[in-house]
C-alpha cells in the first residue's frame, strides 16, 4: 500500500483531493467512484504528486511489519 | 494578362549560405512577398532651400525580403524542408529527423534561396538566405474539416527581379494528415515525451505557434549590400493550445496550470509507410478558456494555452519536432 505523507493542502483542493495523509489506493478509489477510469485516475494521481501535494513514504522493513503495516526496529 | 494571385513559389537548399541557387521543389502553399526595403529621403528630410525639400537624393539604407507562407496543408515532407532552415540543419540522407531546438549552443541552420514568381515579366523574384523567423502548425475538428495545417514566415536577403527555374514538381510522397491521424500523449517532467499511452477521444484541436528566434543579423562585415549578412538566433518562444473535450484529461491539465505544474505534451501526428511527426514539447500552462466558453460539437471544450521549452528534471527533455519519411530521403 502506497503511503502518501500530505505537503500542500492549497494544492490537494486544486486537484480536488483531501488535504490528509492518505494512500494512493484510497485516492484512486475516491477518483473513480466519480465515473473516472483506472487509467485516468492514476494519471491524476501521478499529476498531483508531480505537483507536490503528496510525498511518498518508503517504509523501511527490518524485521517484522506491525499490524499498521510500516516496518519498526527490531527490539534488541 | 496578369493573375490574381502568385504563379508559383518555389526554393532550393543552399550548399554555402547566401550563395544563390536553383529552385529544386514547388512549395504547395500560398504566400506573399514584401520587400523590406527602406530609404533615407536627405533632401526632402534636411534644410536644402526648397521648401517641402526635394525627391532627388534618395538613398538605400537597407533592403531584405519577407515572405509569408499563409496557412496551407501540413505534410510529413515540407516538414522536414522547413525546420532545417526553422530549427537544425539535417539534410540527411535520413529517414527519421530529430529537430531539436537548442539549449546551450545555438544549431546549425540550412538556409534555402527562395523564388517567388508570377505570370507578370520581371515580377518574379529570387531571394537568397531564407530562414524561418515563425511557424504554426494546427488543426481543429471544428475547423476546414480537422486538416492539420502549417504556416510559416520567411526572412531573406534583397530579392533580385529574375525568372524562376522551370519545370519544377511537388516534394515526392507529399502525405497530408487530418486531426483523426493525431494523438495526444501527457507525461509528467522527468519522463521521455510520448511515453504515455494516449488519451482517447479528447484531443479536439491543438496549435503550436513558433517564433525560432531566428532575425537577419546587420552587422559592419564590409559588405556592400544593404541587407543582413548573418543569421541571429535568438530565444525561441513556443506557444502551446491544446483544446480538450471537458473530460479527467482536461481535469487534470487544469489542476496542472492551477498549480503551476509543468508537463511533457506529445502530439504524434501518425501517418502511412511509417510516417510520423512527433510534436514534443514540455510545457507550462498559462491560461484557459472560460469553462462554459468554449464549445464544439455540441458538448463542453476546454481550450489551455501554455508556453514550452526545456525540461531540466530528469530525465531532461528539450522541446523537438521529430519526422520519420516513409524512406531515406535528402533535403535539396
Amino acid at each position: 500500500m502506497a503511503q502518501l505523507k500530505l505537503l500542500d493542502p492549497h494544492k490537494a483542493g486544486i486537484y480536488g483531493l483531501p488535504a490528509e495523509d492518505t494512500t494512493a489506493e484510497a485516492l484512486q478509489k475516491l477518483l473513480t467512484a466519480g465515473e473516472w477510469t483506472n487509467a485516468d485516475a492514476l494519471k491524476h494521481i501521478d499529476a498531483a504528486l508531480s505537483a507536490g501535494v503528496y510525498q511518498k513514504v518508503e517504509s523501511k522493513r527490518t524485521g517484522k511489519a506491525d499490524a499498521d503495516g510500516g516496518a519498526k526496529p527490531e527490539d534488541k | 494578362m496578369s493573375q490574381k494571385k502568385l504563379k508559383s513559389i518555389a526554393r532550393g537548399l543552399e550548399g554555402t549560405a547566401g550563395t544563390e541557387v536553383d529552385a529544386t521543389y514547388l512549395v504547395k502553399a500560398p504566400g506573399t512577398i514584401k520587400f523590406n526595403t527602406v530609404i533615407a529621403t536627405p533632401e526632402m528630410d534636411y534644410a536644402t532651400g526648397i521648401g517641402g525639400g526635394n525627391v532627388e537624393g534618395a538613398t538605400v539604407s537597407s533592403d531584405g525580403t519577407t515572405i509569408t507562407l499563409s496557412d496551407y496543408l501540413f505534410s510529413h515532407e515540407d516538414t522536414v524542408w522547413l525546420c532545417n532552415h526553422a530549427i537544425k540543419a539535417l539534410p540527411g540522407a535520413a529517414s527519421t529527423f530529430a529537430f531539436t531546438f537548442y539549449t546551450t549552443a545555438a544549431n546549425t541552420l540550412n538556409t534555402f534561396t527562395y523564388e517567388v514568381n508570377t505570370s507578370v515579366s520581371n515580377a518574379s523574384y529570387t531571394v537568397p538566405y531564407c530562414f524561418v523567423n515563425k511557424m504554426g502548425f494546427k488543426a481543429d475538428a471544428d475547423s476546414n474539416n480537422g486538416n492539420v495545417y502549417t504556416n510559416a514566415v520567411i526572412m531573406g536577403r534583397a530579392a533580385t527581379a529574375k525568372a524562376g527555374t522551370g519545370s519544377l514538381g511537388f516534394l515526392a510522397a507529399m502525405e497530408h494528415a487530418v486531426i483523426n491521424q493525431c494523438t495526444l500523449h501527457l507525461d509528467s517532467l522527468g519522463t521521455a515525451a510520448g511515453t504515455a499511452s494516449a488519451s482517447a477521444s479528447v484531443l479536439r484541436g491543438f496549435s503550436f505557434d513558433i517564433d525560432t528566434g531566428n532575425k537577419p543579423g546587420v552587422y559592419g562585415d564590409g559588405r556592400q549590400g544593404k541587407d543582413f549578412s548573418i543569421i541571429d538566433q535568438g530565444d525561441y518562444v513556443i506557444t502551446t493550445k491544446l483544446r480538450l473535450l471537458l473530460s479527467a484529461t482536461a481535469v487534470t491539465r487544469i489542476s496542472n496550470w492551477r498549480a503551476g505544474t509543468a508537463e511533457i505534451v506529445a502530439v504524434k501526428v501518425t501517418g502511412t509507410s511509417s510516417r510520423i511527426t512527433k510534436f514534443n514539447l514540455p510545457t507550462v500552462w498559462q491560461d484557459m478558456t472560460e469553462l462554459g466558453e468554449a464549445e464544439g460539437n455540441g458538448k463542453l471544450m476546454v481550450e489551455l494555452t501554455g508556453k514550452s521549452a526545456y525540461s531540466r528534471t530528469t530525465t531532461a527533455q528539450g522541446p523537438n519536432i521529430n519526422v520519420t519519411l516513409s524512406g531515406s530521403t535528402t533535403v535539396t
